[in-house]
């Protein structure tokens, strides 16, 4: 295959870039639906849901990196081998703002894989892994508007400001919010209906302060 | 499969009633699946610790079972277990003499892989026609500009100077100069 139709269309490279927005675009949405968790601000009753959605589309988004980099593998013009996909650096265009893709990819399936493995590593672990989102949504949004040859100037600007607005925004919420004022504390790994998550709710705020502090 | 780790499940639960129904002098050998519909111990620490610790210890299949029934169970959320009381075992027992956790019921194991599942099913749909969505749009925002027409092809007018110095006002069809312009054809050599 090669990547380009008999009509001269770049197929592989059309996909490519898609799949490249396509990712991003989920990986923001996971990254805000995670703060939103955080943050409890749509309050306790959509925490699962939010919670569920927010580990689905990590795996989404991951689907759509392979697509992304096994589209570019296919690409005629671009040239990448496997290793320039696969190593941070390797590549022969734009080296580190490439490699920058490469270690967000990488940062994202160690997200991805560590909710399946929350049980046998600790709650805390879990949580200090947990920060590696930013990290990789930072990278991410740096790959995209350097790497990525749809993000220029005028459009560059406008796709960051529309990715990183939600991020930024809870993100200063969730560090300013105090922690009593939140509606219920998180349910904790390993706690499936943890009479601390009910101790926590609505009905009893003294002893939720308690636990939250 | 799934029946028989439900089967497992279900006796499990049934072992970590166990305690409590034999302090009623109620318990009775082969009486855990008719027992536990009417108990709701996975939504209580004392349950909980009943369900793996003094009845059924010795049976690590039993134990195992137990621990990948709470993993499913953790599926459910609070607001679907339905009242829950926090300390008294006794309290766990529904009002209704039904438990949350029976099979096929909003919280059950299947029913939290049947959202799971439709949420991975939703995700992927979306993303795929996202993924349409943005091809479409690249590939036709790559197509070139139609070529400008080029200036024989504009109708036009051109003042024509007679002889005797009038003007005249002519106007050019473009139509006929769609044909390729051809080189500029000498005139033939005179002979001699």
């Amino acid at each position: 295959m090669s990547g380009v139709l008999a009509s001269g269309m770049p197929v592989a490279w059309l996909i490519a870039r898609a799949a490249g927005l396509v990712a991003f675009a989920l990986l923001t949405v996971s990254v805000t639906l995670g703060l939103l968790v955080s943050t409890k601000l749509l309050g306790p009753s959509r925490q699962k849901t939010l919670f569920g959605w927010h580990q689905t589309l990590i795996w989404t988004a991951l689907a759509m990196l392979v697509l992304h980099g096994g589209a570019i593998l296919l690409d005629p013009v671009m040239r990448f081998g496997l290793t320039a996909v696969v190593v941070p650096g390797a590549a022969p265009w734009r080296p580190i703002t490439v490699a920058a893709g490469v270690v967000a990819g990488y940062l994202m399936l160690t997200l991805a894989v560590s909710f399946r493995v929350r049980r046998r590593i600790s709650q805390r672990r879990w949580r200090l892994l947990h920060y590696a989102s930013f990290p990789a949504f930072a990278l991410a949004l740096g790959h995209a508007l350097h790497a990525g040859t749809d993000l220029t100037a005028t459009t560059g600007l406008v796709f960051a400001a529309i990715a990183l607005s939600p991020v930024l925004w809870l993100t200063f919420a969730r560090i300013l919010m105090p922690r009593a004022a939140r509606p219920a504390t998180p349910p904790r790994a390993g706690q499936g209906a943890g009479s601390t998550g009910r101790a926590a709710s609505s009905k009893e705020p003294a002893r939720r302060g308690a636990l939250s502090a | 499969m799934r029946n028989l780790r439900r089967r497992i499940g279900v006796s499990t639960d049934a072992g970590a009633s166990s305690s409590l129904l034999r302090s009623s002098g109620q318990h009775r050998k082969g009486s855990h699946l008719r027992q536990r519909n009417t108990t709701d111990l996975h939504a209580t620490g004392s349950g909980r610790k009943g369900c793996c610790g003094e009845s059924h210890a010795e049976q690590a299949g039993a134990v195992r079972a137990c621990r990948r029934s709470r993993r499913d169970h953790d599926d459910c959320s609070r607001r679907d277990r339905g009242p829950v009381a926090n300390s008294s075992a006794a309290s766990a027992v529904a009002a209704d003499g039904q438990s949350d956790h029976r099979p096929g019921g909003a919280c059950s194991p299947s029913a939290g892989r049947a959202r799971r599942l439709m949420r991975t099913v939703w995700a992927t749909v979306l993303s795929v026609w996202a993924l349409f969505a943005v091809v479409a749009f690249l590939a036709w925002t790559r197509q070139q500009p139609t070529p400008a027409r080029s200036p024989q092809s504009i109708p036009g007018a051109v003042i024509v100077k007679g002889k005797n110095g009038t003007s005249s006002l002519v106007v050019v069809s473009g139509a006929g100069s769609t044909t390729p312009q051809a080189t500029t054809r000498t005139s033939p050599v005179p002979a001699g």
